[in-house]
């Protein structure tokens, strides 16, 4: 339809079988946007890819967040446009580092302008699913406008940073709430992922 | 590459991926190299890692192929069973009940994989110029990446 269906098509229920849970795993995984081959990118639905290629000598990094909240602070705020809402996520990362690596390769990439799809896996995973077992582990974050840098410090005594960098990426404006990895299952999905880390 | 040359390459990396920091003269080696063992070039971007994640794709492929790099296999010819097949990473097949990612693909499977689902090309980097399919594999199941033929 060209002026797109807005219809609800699903219902709000309690999910007794497969409850929902808060929080996220300690590793994530950053790639560069512009290392994404997005002519590539399928879809399983509207929310969905059901794969990450990246161009030829690519790959993807870990993002990975000690602790018992990894990526606490993960948020995604719907902001009303003159035309549609959008929705804007926000990452904070933290680095418990400083370092000449660290600021070459990572931070000071990011200041210069450096856009990265980050994908985050949820505690919740909806593996219980029959129809779409694993959908909702693996979350995609700048996959349309790219999460960027919005915000960053480094505060050498504070406890919840080991006295490391605590930077802010943010996507804003994105025209979905939320976008999906998703290979099929739980275990195709977390192998693309873990492959892309090797060279 | 012949034979010779294989095994001056073959230590030659193993070197190479013990190293921390490339000279020009390196890099262009390991351009060389890259070439002949991975059959493309190292990746062009501004990336300080791209020569040691060359050196460090050629590494694992070789040893990938069950030939270490070790002292007493050099005169094994690892170079003769380069892989013909190539993965793109970020993409997964499903195929007789196992995932294959660019890591564990082997060309038997890449093979069988592409004589029932001659579209999953696409998940492929790089194919031999004229693939000759054989023992294609009855029974194997397409990938969740590739859903569809």
């Amino acid at each position: 339809m060209a002026n797109c269906d807005v219809l609800i098509a699903q219902g709000i229920e309690r999910n007794c079988s497969d409850p929902y849970v808060k929080g996220l795993e300690k590793l994530g995984y950053a790639f560069n946007r512009e290392e994404v081959d997005f002519a590539s990118i399928e879809f399983r639905s509207a929310n969905e890819l059901s794969s990450l290629p990246l161009k030829e000598g690519a790959k993807g990094y870990p993002l990975y967040q000690a602790g018992s909240q990894p990526f606490n602070g993960v948020t995604t705020t719907l902001e009303e446009g003159s035309v549609s809402v959008k929705a804007n996520h926000e990452l904070p990362v933290i680095i418990p580092d400083d370092s000449p690596e660290v600021s070459a390769n990572f931070i000071d990439k990011m200041m210069s302008g450096g856009e990265l799809l980050v994908v985050l896996e949820n505690k919740y995973k909806k593996l219980a699913d029959a129809s779409n077992p694993g959908s909702s582990a693996f979350k995609v974050y700048g996959y349309h406008q790219g999460m960027v840098l919005s915000e960053g410090s480094l505060d050498k005594y504070s406890d919840d940073t080991d006295g490391g960098w605590t930077l802010t990426l943010a996507e804003n404006g994105a025209p979905v709430s939320a976008m999906f990895l998703n290979a099929g299952s739980y275990s195709a999905t977390k192998a693309l992922l873990e492959a892309t880390l090797t060279a | 590459m012949d034979r010779e040359g294989g095994d001056v390459a073959r230590m030659r990396i193993r070197e190479l991926f013990g190293q921390q920091s490339y000279t020009a003269e390196e890099k262009a080696e390991i351009e060389r190299y890259s070439a002949a063992v991975l059959g493309k070039g190292v990746r062009r971007c501004d990336c300080q890692d791209r020569y040691r994640d060359a050196v460090a794709e050629m590494y694992s492929v070789l040893k990938r192929n069950r030939q270490p790099l070790s002292d007493n296999n050099f005169n094994n010819d690892v170079m003769a069973q380069e892989k013909l097949y190539y993965m793109r990473k970020g993409v997964v097949i499903e195929w007789a009940h196992k995932y294959y990612t660019h890591i564990n693909m082997t060309d038997e499977v890449a093979r069988a994989y592409l004589a029932a689902h001659p579209k999953g090309v696409r998940y492929f980097e790089v194919v031999p110029a004229s693939p000759a399919p054989k023992g294609g594999k009855k029974g194997g199941e397409p990938g969740p990446a590739a859903p569809e033929e």
